[in-house]
């Protein structure tokens, strides 16, 4: 036990997901002896500034520090394409492939039959709402190609196809650099069930 | 810590930390398992879809104090249909789900372990009949030391067939000793004693009408959530599955 604020940060860094106590005394210590004030200032704000002025963006349910969040708001971006996803990181990843100008629909979550998450808990609803009245002409599913995804990619698409909306689904195969013969019999089989032409 | 290898049932996972999983496993030599598989959630793991939910391996495991840990991880059956098709899913994370429930973990369970595998086979060369899980939830009740006890009124003895069950009472009861207990339709009721031993695949095929089908279904699932003294959340969830479905279709 420490004196006043320095156990009071160790208190309240020990909240944060994977730090224990010792964790949490080696960062306060860091902070307390070898950060600047300024540093120290800058960390500080920077709390206080995403609690302040981030909030959920109303259109597509990603973290937005204005009205919208940065893709809603750019009338750049292809406004008939949505790409869903599970959490706001799953939009960073797919924007680091540079491959995507449409907008994005963030469900909170994934449909866990095994863990009781139904689809009430997700915001498909919404979603549903977003396609009728934004003009949308196809919606491309990237939730994650594990159990709970397809549960969720398969439940939207029957809900969405008798729309008349197109619906897709990010391709699942081997992972570029990898070895064949460390596959798996489910992952291979889809890459051989999605295989495409080559053109030399 | 000991190495063994084990064949096994991956019943469900949840995440641990960065990349990692915890995996729920049933095995016939040593129940219910949990394990970690390190690196899982990457995309280039060793692990793939090994591990995924439903997936029947061959495991090589290191044994802990709390949790083991997966080293090896073999495809024996990979239910593709199963885990692709939304209605089968739903249906076989149920019966996941009642086996995690009543399986003990470091206690052998072949029973549990050859029941769940039967149920997942079927489903995987057919869709879900109505009855397909009345019928795995009475036979998991009869492997698990539960069945319900359906010939004699279990109060007085006399002989039946009676339409009334006893949750709690453990069987079916006359109109005289089962003032208060659910009431069945006689259709029903001769449901549930052919599901007590129809295997998976005789269980699948029946064709019953809807109504005993779902009467049936609704006394062997309180049955099994009387003896777990827990709701089971997939079984709530299969149920509304279909009807959202169809409510924003039509």
């Amino acid at each position: 036990m420490f004196e006043g604020p320095v156990q009071d940060l160790v208190d309240e860094l020990s909240k944060l997901p994977s730090i224990g106590g010792k964790t949490a005394q080696r960062i306060a210590f860091h902070l307390l002896l070898r950060t600047s004030r300024t540093d120290a200032d800058r960390l500080a704000a920077a709390i206080v500034a995403i609690k302040e002025q981030v909030a959920i963006c109303p259109r597509c349910f990603n973290f937005a520090a204005g009205d919208l969040c940065r893709f809603c708001s750019d009338s750049r971006r292809d406004e008939t394409v949505v790409c869903v996803v599970e959490s706001p990181p799953d939009i960073i990843a797919v924007e680091r492939t540079g491959e995507f100008r449409g907008l994005y629909h963030v469900l909170g979550g994934a449909i866990s039959p095994i863990q009781g998450i139904g689809p009430d808990e997700l915001r498909v609803r919404e979603l549903l709402d977003r396609i009728k009245a934004d003009g949308i002409v196809e919606v491309i599913i990237a939730t994650n190609p594990n159990i709970e995804g397809e549960a969720t990619a398969m439940y939207i698409a029957r809900l969405i196809e008798p729309l008349g909306i197109r619906v897709t689904r990010i391709a699942s195969g081997l992972p570029v650099g990898g070895d064949l013969e460390y596959a798996d019999e489910v992952t291979l089989g889809r890459a051989l069930e999605g295989r495409r032409e080559i053109h030399g | 810590m000991a190495i063994y290898k084990e064949r096994a049932i991956v019943l469900s996972g949840f995440r641990l930390g960065e990349a990692d999983r915890v995996v729920v496993l049933l095995t016939p030599g040593h129940g219910k398992v949990r394990a970690v598989a390190k690196g899982i959630r990457k995309t280039k793991s060793r692990f793939g879809a090994r591990l995924e939910p439903l997936v029947h391996v061959d495991l090589l495991l290191h044994s802990g104090k709390n949790l083991g840990t997966v080293t090896g991880a073999e495809i024996v059956e990979p239910f593709r249909e199963v885990r692709e098709d939304l209605d089968r899913l739903t249906i076989a994370s149920s019966m996941a789900e009642a086996a995690d429930r009543l399986a003990q973990e470091h206690e052998p369970s072949p029973m549990l372990y050859k029941l769940l595998l039967a149920a997942l086979r079927e489903l995987e060369l057919r869709p879900p009949g109505r009855v397909m899980l009345a019928g795995y939830l009475m036979r998991l009740l009869e492997v698990a030391g539960f069945a319900m006890a359906l010939g004699p009124c279990i109060g007085c003895g006399a002989d039946g067939p009676h339409t009334r069950i006893g949750i709690a009472d453990g069987g079916s009861l006359c109109r005289v000793c089962g003032g208060q207990a659910c009431l069945v339709e006689p259709g029903t009721m001769a449901l549930l004693e052919v599901l007590s031993s129809a295997k998976m695949a005789r269980a699948n095929e029946l064709a019953v009408p809807q109504a005993n089908a779902a009467e049936a279904t609704g006394v062997a699932l309180r049955f099994v959530e009387y003896h777990l003294d827990r709701r089971l959340k997939s079984v709530n969830l299969s149920s509304v599955m279909p009807r959202e479905a169809s409510l924003v279709q039509t």
